[in-house]
């Protein structure tokens, strides 16, 4: 009696999880899936067939926005290790008590407000009449005011300004407990910092940068707000296409196509970049 | 003569607490030199200062005539054995050994050759391949000495090396590791704050109180002839009294304790009357008797009741206790240690009987207080 109250109780405690697996993950993909896969051949007639994904290849324009999002995305996401790990390593091991924490709060800060708003406060900054022009001009650095907007430059930096946190955040955690007598031990067998970082600091914060990295990649493919504002015209990132078949074309099923495209590359590449560290996702996301 | 290290008044302070104050020592090549101290005494420090990792405020050290002022740790011809080890967990225990010598640029053969040869010498022959949380406390305690020993250093810093593992693995350690050295022909220097690790391995002994040293010495010299009460206490069991002296009586000084007890001494010009001194007795240095006939040519003698035994195998440990002499009425625990010899007698007393408890006035071993 009492054992099945338990079974019935833990079923019911799983009940949440499971309707958030479902209505959240599953069914969304699934219907993604099923209607990148019918091709409209009249008013509301759709075939099954390859139709969308032949259109996709079949236009320049789409497949290279594609596959630049995906190396601009692999890039910044390169560099946003490479700014975070230094910050991470202060704030973990050099900063202590009051410093720390205030260090941390500065990564925190540009959460406090929406991400329209942060990007607005970039373009203030940046664009032509902006804060920065003003400046350079006062101190007679430049003559005419630059555009600094609307550049690949210009999208990298808001692109590693947005994802900051979520690579400062595991890579502090795991910088926290490695043990500060590993590096004495390596500094009194004759290794110098250099040796340090790639023999010891870097393989025990492998999880982190496994983890810091699909998360800040997985955000940057996935970004619009920054890529649009920032980047313009000139600088298309792949969800500015999705976002036009679906609202401005209707085209909802050429949307679909690349939605899914999108999400099997992107797995595709994390499980790439697991293999090539040799970590393992369960041990990743811990 | 060279020495494998010296320290010259070695002082370092944090803030304005002062961790090591005016360290000065030497050790002799080959040696096997252990600092012992109580925990919080300045022992790490004192060995992270001459290993690099810490600048001493004042002082120099110097290792084999070279001055160590402004020599980077991973430059000095020292290695250390961390007081956690600190084994390189990502790495197997053949990586962690060729960690120094990869740093050297050494080439893959020869750090193959090196490694091997070291892993035998510690007995480690076959795990190379074995990662660091595969292998039993022991042996990664002998891994971090061969990471250390591969890179034949001048000297071997040791932090307290048996401090993590159990006893029985420590005792066997402790012989190990005198072994090893004799072999080896390396100078040790060994920091611990366990009194018999360090009398059973070290060639000498420098005992430290509060970031200052007591007394250099053979492990001999520091149990037999302790200079402080502080060495006395801490080195070997002792019994302890603190007093005044209050007379000669040639050959003999006579010291009256704070119980009230009259103890006598061997007299030593350095004494005078008044002097408030302690007084030492080294648990198996005291007699007892018992039964009816009076001991004779014991200089100290006292009455007392055996409270308690303890069998120790070789030897056997008694608590007795004994009123002072002469009406006083404090009563004070002493230790006595008598060898467990088969069939004798004396050394099969019960707690509860009654004894005499006696020693001569040689050894009595007494310390003024306050005086070095
Ligand atoms: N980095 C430091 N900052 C402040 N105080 C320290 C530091 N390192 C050690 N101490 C203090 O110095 C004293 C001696 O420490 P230590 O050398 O580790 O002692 P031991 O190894 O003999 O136990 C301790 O009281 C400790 O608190
Ligand atoms: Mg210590």
């Amino acid at each position: 009696m009492n054992r099945l109250l338990l079974k019935w109780n833990v079923g019911l405690l799983a009940l949440p999880l499971l309707l958030w697996i479902v209505l959240l993950i599953i069914l969304p993909l699934s219907d993604l899936f099923i209607s990148s896969f019918q091709e409209k051949v009249g008013v509301g007639v759709f075939e099954w067939g390859l139709g969308n994904y032949q259109a996709f290849l079949q236009e320049p324009f789409y497949w290279q926005t594609f596959i630049r999002t995906v190396l601009f995305s692999i890039i910044a996401t390169m560099a946003t290790l490479g700014v975070a790990f230094p910050v991470a390593y202060y704030i973990a091991k050099v900063a202590r008590g009051r410093v720390k924490s205030m260090l941390f709060v500065l990564c925190l800060l540009p959460f406090w407000v929406s991400e329209l708003v942060r990007n607005y406060g970039w373009m203030i900054i940046l664009r032509e009449s902006g804060l920065l022009n003003h400046f350079l001009m006062k101190l007679n650095l430049i003559t005419q005011p630059i555009e600094f907007l609307y550049r690949d430059a210009t999208v990298m930096m808001g692109l590693i300004y947005t994802s900051l946190l979520f690579m400062v955040v595991p890579l502090v955690v795991v910088l926290e407990n490695l043990d500060e007598s590993l590096l004495e031990a390596s500094d009194d067998l004759g290794g110098g910092r250099l040796i340090s970082l790639r023999r010891i600091i870097i393989p025990h914060a492998m999880p982190g940068i496994v983890s810091g990295c699909i998360m800040v990649f997985m955000l940057t493919l996935g970004n619009y707000l920054t890529a649009t504002l920032l980047g313009g015209k000139e600088s298309l990132w792949f969800t500015e296409h999705i976002y036009n078949q679906f609202m401005t074309r209707w085209n909802w099923e050429l949307g679909s196509a690349m939605g899914f495209l999108l999400l099997v590359v992107s797995s595709a590449l994390v499980w790439l970049g697991l293999r090539m560290t040799g970590q393992k996702l369960n041990k990743v996301m811990t | 003569m060279t020495f494998a290290l010296e320290c010259r008044s070695l002082s370092k302070r944090f803030g304005s607490f002062s961790a090591v104050s005016d360290v000065s020592f030497t050790i002799s090549e080959g040696s096997f030199f252990s600092i012992l101290g109580p925990s919080g005494c300045g022992k790490t420090t004192l060995l992270r200062m001459i290993s690099g990792f810490c600048e001493p405020d004042k002082g120099d050290i110097v290792i084999h005539s070279r001055s160590m002022r402004g020599i980077l740790p991973n430059a000095r011809p020292v290695n250390m054995v961390f007081q956690q080890l600190a084994l390189f967990p990502m790495m197997t225990v053949f990586e962690n050994i060729a960690y120094g010598l990869r740093c050297r640029k050494v080439s893959k053969k020869k750090i193959s050759f090196h490694v091997e040869e070291v892993l035998n010498r510690v007995g480690l022959a076959q795990s190379g391949s074995k990662k660091i949380d595969q292998l039993s406390g022991g042996q990664k305690q002998r891994v971090a000495i061969a990471r250390c020993l591969v890179l034949e250093p001048k000297i071997l810093l040791l932090d307290e090396p048996l401090g993590a593992l159990d006893l029985k693995l420590r005792e066997h350690m402790k012989i190990e590791l005198k072994k090893l050295q004799t072999q080896l022909g390396t100078t040790f220097l060994y920091i611990t704050h366990d009194q018999s690790e360090a009398l059973v391995m070290s060639s000498h002994i420098a005992v430290m109180k509060e970031g200052r040293i007591e007394q250099i010495g053979t492990p001999q010299a520091l149990y037999q002839s302790p200079k402080s009460s502080f060495v006395a206490q801490f080195v070997g069991d002792n019994n302890h009294w603190r007093g005044k002296i209050v007379q000669f009586c040639e050959p003999y000084v006579e010291v009256q304790t704070e119980e009230g007890w009259k103890l006598k001494a061997l007299y030593s010009s350095s004494f005078q009357v008044g002097d408030r001194v302690d007084i030492f007795v080294r648990p198996e240095a005291m007699l007892v008797k018992s039964g009816e006939k009076k001991p004779n040519g014991w200089v100290n003698c006292f009455e007392g009741l055996v409270s308690s035994v303890v069998f120790n195998g070789g030897t056997r440990d008694l608590w007795v206790n004994v009123r002072g002499g002469n009406g006083s009425s404090f009563s004070k625990e002493l230790k006595v240690t008598l060898p467990a010899q088969k069939g004798d007698g004396e050394a099969c007393l019960p707690s509860g009987r009654a004894v005499e408890v006696g020693w001569d006035a040689l050894s009595s071993h007494v310390l003024k207080v306050g005086v070095k």
